[in-house]
Formats: C-alpha cells, sequence, structure tokens
C-alpha cells in the first residue's frame, strides 16, 4: 500500500497543528509565562530535527520498511521488541490528547448531556479507522485539509481582534529554567514527525518529497506558534487559567456579541480534523502490532484499543490532571527516548538489506 | 469477524443503539427547566451575598414572539451557593452561558472587588467576555428595572456597553477577563461603569453632560409588551424569601417597580488592586476613553472658546484618533509620554454661525484647535494628579515599567507612580 507525497504532507500538517490548539498554550504559559511562543519555538526546533532525521532514514532505506530495517540491523525479535514499546508509545500518545477532547466537548459544547454519550462514538471512527489502516488516512487528509485550513484562519482571524502585543513584553526575560520546564511539560503535544518514520517504504515515490513535507511542518509549526503568540497576546498574566485556548480567544469580538457564537464554526472545523489527529496514533499502534502477529489479527487489536479507550475515556474522566502528571514525570522521559533517539540511532547504525559491519 | 460485519445481526445491535439513545433527547436537560439567565445582579449584605438573575421567557403571541423577563433572587455565603439556592429552590437549571452582563451592588465593594468577581474567573458556566458594571445602589433594583427601550433590561444595557467598546465614549467598557487582567497585572488597575437609573418621566437627570452616550432624556412609550410585570415567570417562589444563611430566593418578573427606567452608565468607577479608590465624572470618562478606544462619532464638549468674535460652547466631532503612551527614563525620573492625534470637526456650537461655516467642508479655525488642545493636555494632568493621589494608575506606569524596562523595575516599582512625570501632546488636524 503506498500513500502520497501530498497526502502525507497534508497529514503532517493536520496533526501537527490541531493538536495543539486546546490546553497546550496554558500549559506552556503556567511555567513559560509571557515567553509561550519561545517553549513552543524550542519544541518545533526538536521536532524540525526529527523531521530531518526520518526524511535521511527514508532517502537512506528506500523500498525497505522500519519492520525489515530493524531485523537486518538487530534481529527479528529485536525487531519484535521495538515494534511492541512503539505500540505503547503510540497507545500512550493518543492518551493525553483523547482526555482533552474528551474533556472540551463535554465541559464547552455539551454542558448539559452526560458525558459518556457526547464521547463514545469517537471510538467506533476509532475502530473503523484502525481497521482500514493508513490507506484511509492519507485519503481523510486530504478531505479534512480544507476544514483546518479555514477552521485556523478563521479562528485565528477572530482572534487578533483582541490581541495586545504588549502583554508578550518582556521578551525573553522569564527566567531560561522555567521557559525549558515549559517546553519539557509541552513534549507529549509533539512528534508528529516520527510518523514518517513509520511511512518507510510505504510512501509513493515521488519527486520532491522531502520538500513538500518540510513546507507542510513548516506552515504547521508557523500557524501553531501565531495561535501561542495571540493567546499569550490576549490573556497575559491569566493565560495559565485558559485551558482550551483557540476557542476561548475567538470570542471577544463585539460582532460575536450580536451575531452570537457563529466562531464555534471554527471551533467544530477543528475538532473535526481532530478526530483524525486522534486516531492517527492508534492507527499506528495497530500496525505494529500486526507487524509483530500478524495482519490476521487487525480486527481483534482495533477492537481491542478501541474497547479499552472508550473504557479508559469513563473509568478515568475526572482525573486528566493525574494522567498528564504522570506523563510529565514518568513517560515523557521513555516517550522522547522512542520519539528522538531510536529514529537518530537507526539514521546512523541502521543496516541495508543484508549489509554486513565490516570487521575490524 | 468480517461476517459478523457484514450480517444482519450488526445492523439491529445500531439500531437497537439508536432507538435506546436517540429517543430520550440524549437525557438533555430540557429546555423548559433550564433558566436562560441574560443577566446577573449581585449584591452583598451582612457577609451574605444575594445573587438576581434575569432569565428570558419566550413568550409567543399571535400577533409576535416576544419576551418576558422573570427576575429570581438566591442567598448564599458564596456566589456559587447562592446560585444553587436558586435552582434547588426554583428546580430550575441555571445556564449562564448566555449571561452578557454582571452588576455589582455597592455593598460589594466594601472589600476587594475579586473576592466577589473570582468565582466568575473560576467558573466556565459564564463567559468571561460578559460585561462587568457597578450599581449605584443595590443591583438587583437594575436587573429588575421595566426598561422602555426593551423588553429585557439586559438588552439595553447591553446595547449601551457595547456601543462603547466600538467607538470612545463616555461609557467605560469592562469585561471580566480585561478587569481581571487589570486586577493581577502590575498596575492592578482596572475600573468599571456605574448605572444609574433614570426615571422616564423626567426624574432626577443623569450626569448627562459630555457628549456622552447616556439614554437621556425619554418619555417614549413602553410598548404593549413591555411592562407584562404581574404574571407569574414559570417559576415557583421558593422559599419565601427566607434569609438565613441556608439560603432563599424569592421570584419576581419584570421588577418590583414597574415605573419604566432608563440607563445611565456616563460614569466609572476606577479600582485599585480591587479597592474602589475613585469614580471618574463622564468628561473624565470620555477624555480617558479617547486613549484607548477609537473615535468614529465621539463628541466632545469645549466651552467658552471665541467662535468668530463671539463667546461659545463648541461641541467636537472627533475621528481616527491614534493615541500612544510611552514610559521613559529621562536622567533617572520616569517620564510618560502621551501622545494623541485626532482629527476634528464642529458638530454644534451655542451661537449662530455664518452659513459658510455650517458647511462639512469648513475647516476648523485654528482658534477652536489651539484651545482644543490646551483643554486636552490639561485634562489629561490633571486625570494624571488626581489618580496619582488616590494611587489609582490608570495610565499603566508600572505595567509599562516592567515590560520596557525591566532592569528599572525591582528599584522604581513602588515609588514610580509617586515620583512619575506627565508630558502631553496633543495634535488635532480639521477634517473635512
Amino acid at each position: 500500500m503506498d500513500i502520497s507525497k501530498k497526502q502525507v504532507s497534508l497529514l503532517l500538517f493536520i496533526i501537527t497543528t490541531v493538536s495543539k490548539f486546546l490546553i497546550l498554550p496554558s500549559v506552556y504559559s503556567n511555567y513559560a509565562a509571557q515567553d509561550v511562543w519561545f517553549a513552543g519555538l524550542l519544541n518545533f526546533a526538536l521536532d524540525g530535527a526529527l523531521l530531518a532525521t526520518a526524511l535521511l532514514v527514508l532517502k537512506k532505506f528506500e523500498g525497505r520498511t522500519l519492520y525489515e530495517i530493524f531485523s537486518d540491523t538487530i534481529g527479528k525479535f529485536g525487531a519484535n521488541a521495538v515494534f511492541i514499546l512503539y505500540a505503547a508509545y503510540f497507545l500512550l500518545k493518543a492518551t493525553v490528547p483523547l482526555f482533552e477532547q474528551r474533556n472540551f466537548i463535554e465541559i464547552t459544547l455539551y454542558e448539559t448531556l452526560p458525558s459518556v454519550i457526547t464521547f463514545l462514538p469517537f471510538f467506533f471512527v476509532a475502530f473503523y479507522a484502525c481497521v482500514k489502516g493508513l490507506k484511509v488516512m492519507g485519503r481523510t487528509a486530504e478531505m479534512l485539509i480544507w476544514p483546518s485550513v479555514l477552521g485556523l484562519l478563521l479562528a485565528i482571524g477572530l482572534a487578533f481582534v483582541s490581541v495586545d502585543f504588549n502583554n508578550l513584553q518582556p521578551v525573553l526575560k522569564n527566567p531560561l529554567k522555567q521557559t525549558l520546564t515549559g517546553s519539557y511539560s509541552g513534549l507529549i503535544w509533539y512528534g508528529q514527525p516520527l510518523m514518517l518514520f513509520f511511512l518507510t517504504g510505504k510512501i509513493r515515490k515521488e519527486k520532491h518529497f522531502n520538500a513538500w513535507a518540510t513546507v507542510a511542518f513548516c506552515a504547521a509549526a508557523f500557524l501553531s506558534e501565531v495561535i501561542f503568540v495571540s493567546f499569550t497576546a490576549i490573556y497575559g498574566v491569566l493565560a495559565p487559567r485558559e485551558i482550551y485556548a483557540l476557542p476561548k480567544m475567538t470570542k471577544y469580538g463585539i460582532t460575536l456579541a450580536n451575531i452570537l457564537r457563529f466562531d464555534y464554526i471554527a471551533t467544530l472545523l477543528l475538532l473535526t480534523s481532530s478526530t483524525l489527529s486522534l486516531t492517527v496514533p492508534l492507527i499506528f499502534a495497530v500496525e505494529c502490532l500486526c507487524e509483530v502477529f500478524g495482519e490476521n489479527k487487525r480486527t481483534i487489536f482495533s477492537a481491542a484499543i478501541a474497547v479499552s479507550g472508550a473504557i479508559l475515556t469513563v473509568v478515568m474522566r475526572l482525573r486528566f490532571r493525574e494522567i498528564v502528571m504522570l506523563f510529565e514525570k514518568y513517560f515523557t522521559p521513555i516517550m522522547c527516548v522512542l520519539c528522538y533517539i531510536i529514529p537518530l540511532i537507526t539514521l546512523i547504525f541502521g543496516r541495508k538489506n543484508n549489509e554486513k559491519i565490516l570487521e575490524k | 469477524m468480517k461476517k459478523f460485519l457484514k450480517s444482519k445481526l450488526l445492523i439491529l445491535i445500531i439500531l437497537g443503539i439508536f432507538i435506546l439513545d436517540l429517543t430520550n433527547d440524549f437525557s438533555l436537560v430540557d429546555i423548559k427547566e433550564t433558566a436562560l439567565v441574560v443577566a446577573l445582579g449581585v449584591d452583598k449584605q451582612d457577609d451574605e451575598y444575594e445573587v438576581s438573575a434575569q432569565i428570558a421567557v419566550p413568550q409567543a403571541t399571535d400577533q409576535a414572539a416576544s419576551n418576558k423577563s422573570t427576575v429570581i433572587s438566591g442567598k448564599g455565603k458564596t456566589i456559587a451557593l447562592a446560585l444553587k439556592n436558586i435552582g434547588s429552590h426554583t428546580g430550575w437549571y441555571i445556564k449562564l452561558a448566555f449571561c452578557n452582563v454582571i452588576i455589582l451592588g455597592e455593598g460589594i465593594f466594601d472589600d476587594d472587588v475579586m473576592v466577589c468577581l473570582d468565582y466568575f474567573i473560576r467558573t466556565d458556566r459564564i463567559n468571561d467576555s460578559a460585561e462587568l458594571c457597578a450599581a449605584e445602589g443595590s443591583a438587583k433594583e437594575i436587573v429588575s428595572a421595566v426598561n422602555p427601550m426593551d423588553q429585557l433590561s439586559a438588552f439595553s444595557l447591553t446595547k449601551i456597553l457595547e456601543r462603547s467598546a466600538e467607538s470612545a465614549s463616555a461609557v467605560a467598557f469592562m469585561n471580566m477577563k480585561e478587569f481581571a487582567m487589570g486586577y493581577y497585572d502590575k498596575s492592578g488597575f482596572s475600573a468599571m461603569p456605574i448605572i444609574k437609573l433614570i426615571p422616564t418621566d423626567g426624574g432626577e437627570s443623569s450626569t448627562g453632560s459630555g457628549g456622552g452616550d447616556s439614554q437621556s432624556g425619554g418619555g417614549s412609550s413602553s410598548g404593549s409588551g413591555g411592562g407584562n410585570s404581574q404574571s407569574g415567570g414559570g417559576s415557583s417562589s421558593g422559599s419565601g424569601g427566607d434569609s438565613q444563611s441556608g439560603g432563599g430566593s424569592s421570584s419576581e418578573s419584570g421588577g418590583g417597580d414597574s415605573k419604566e427606567k432608563i440607563f445611565d452608565a456616563t460614569t466609572t468607577a476606577l479600582f485599585s488592586n480591587g479597592k474602589r479608590v475613585m469614580d471618574f465624572t463622564s468628561e473624565q470618562t470620555l477624555t480617558y476613553n479617547l486613549l484607548s478606544h477609537k473615535s468614529n462619532e465621539t463628541s466632545f464638549p469645549l466651552k467658552n472658546v471665541d467662535d468668530n468674535g463671539k463667546n461659545a460652547d463648541i461641541v467636537i466631532n472627533i475621528r481616527d484618533n491614534r493615541s500612544k503612551k510611552t514610559l521613559k527614563i529621562e536622567d533617572g525620573v520616569p517620564v510618560l509620554h502621551i501622545k494623541l492625534s485626532i482629527n476634528v470637526r464642529i458638530e454644534d456650537s451655542s451661537v449662530v454661525s455664518d452659513p459658510k461655516e455650517l458647511s462639512t467642508g469648513y475647516a476648523v479655525q485654528n482658534n477652536v484647535i489651539t484651545a482644543l488642545e490646551k483643554d486636552l493636555e490639561k485634562k489629561y494632568k490633571e486625570l494624571f494628579e488626581l489618580t496619582r493621589a488616590a494611587d489609582c494608575d490608570i495610565f499603566e506606569i508600572k505595567n509599562k515599567l516592567y515590560r520596557t524596562h525591566n532592569n528599572y523595575y525591582e528599584g522604581l516599582k513602588d515609588i514610580v507612580l509617586r515620583d512619575a512625570d506627565v508630558k502631553v501632546e496633543i495634535d488635532a488636524k480639521s477634517y473635512k
């Protein structure tokens, strides 16, 4: 199954931007104060390095899938172990954004509805997407690019009405240690270019793929930075309090008081794209498990992941804060190794085909 | 598995789920049991809050759809308790998502106002874009007032306040977010308009002068839908106004006093670190607003001006104002530079003018422009001195010190307001 460069680039753009418009800005501002944009920039620099690594891996191991690369380098058993680890990684990766979305939908959109009903249908979609696999990802990205772009532009346009750039001052005066802590706390929401690493050998060979992927990533990073800057400019000292940033930023235009909340059009467009952003890690988790245990078990794994995700969101619905703290304390370091270090090691030490290391 | 996915059993299961889920409105709280609050009034007496909620009750007639308002009150040790008591005693779910106005009674200002307002900052039930205002007297009176312009007094208030947000006028505009930001900022400065009730039968007038946007004058009839103050609002009267700390609630429709009243919002209450320190008159409010709001059709009064040899009171129309406030440290002294550029035209005069002067293309005389510039300069300096004496940092000097001269902040933060100087530069130009 081949996915085109256009689909990969659009997918990278969508999942990079829409994952960052809810809680992340307020997480940053807890530590980085008015330097939220700088904390974001640091994380995007790291992801940029990851993108470069992934593109180099794609070039070096052209035609080989990631499983084949690991098998050739560390053997089948080693490859299985790594893929199981990555399956766990992708499941963990999906957890915080899942709760984030669920809470947003419950608190903001459906105040008087029971929470279970509002979010459970997502898991039917997730199950279907996991069963269908990578081939739906690309096509869905092509469909959702316009809602994503329109939603972002509309939301940013509405938010810009009430920005006060004085709130960004004093620039870079926040203690660097605190800003770096903020950056570290935000890592849960980054790492999207790792997706390219797992698409090794599955992307159609086309010209200018690197350029497409880089432009998509840079555009996503730019729009995300615009959101961070606007958020700080609008809320200033109140920023740490303002979770669910983008939907809140848009409501201060006076027109909204007369026409009512048409800014929710932007929010709903972005939430539609978020569905893709939430399912992508789950799809990759199933892909990893299928590589290890066989394609014939895809439906079982998809069902298991969907059901366990549903149970988790119901059982742990009031524990979002604890989940984030757990991640920051224990999971983020492990996820950083899997996300940023392993691809680099693969690039440097990965073997092509049956290439043997020359004996000294 | 594939067989199951394609089987009819799956369709039956999905149908069953839909039937169970879709036939009870998703267990949504019924709209008939939801009270849509459009305005909240908060009063405080003897350590107890009384929250008055103005509720929109849609009421269609065979002539037209209309809204009726009901005011329900609840008491409690905190605002959250008071709201809960409204809900528990009336059986209505209080929905605050449509509440656009919060009115604070005078009793709230005996203490740090944030003690009351932090509920609205914490909760997600009410938008922090809701407009904030102070009541002269009781907030409940404002909420219960019968207004000749609108069925719901909240709508009338919202129009006055929102219009001021779009154009510099004698009405201050403040929402929850801006108030909280001002409170928590280095300067600690916030403000909110003071709402006064004026009977439409020509009772006690408002401060009125200065071309502000007050709804003055009146005597317009209320229209057929407006009064409706006697019928019940669909809710019980609850526990009969029990005022013990367990809280009580009472219900009234349209206001206890059915006399029609309009609102004057042209004076402004100023706060320093949550404490109310002084009030601005409408003229002072207008002068201050010229620095922070864009003027589309702002009218500014100018007294005792030489208008072609006659002593006149002139009303100047101001457009396209551009202001800049910068703080500079000059020889170790913080100096606030205020620059204001405005385009002006004579809107009205207290003496008869020559016909040619009545043309919209007629340039404003230089002496009028000079008088205007001097008047504004004097007013800004007076505002600075007045607010400095009240320890109220209306020009946000401390914020500017922190943001643009961060190295000086620790050394000067406690004395900057006391020691700062102000320089004002007004540049007025005639426009056609």
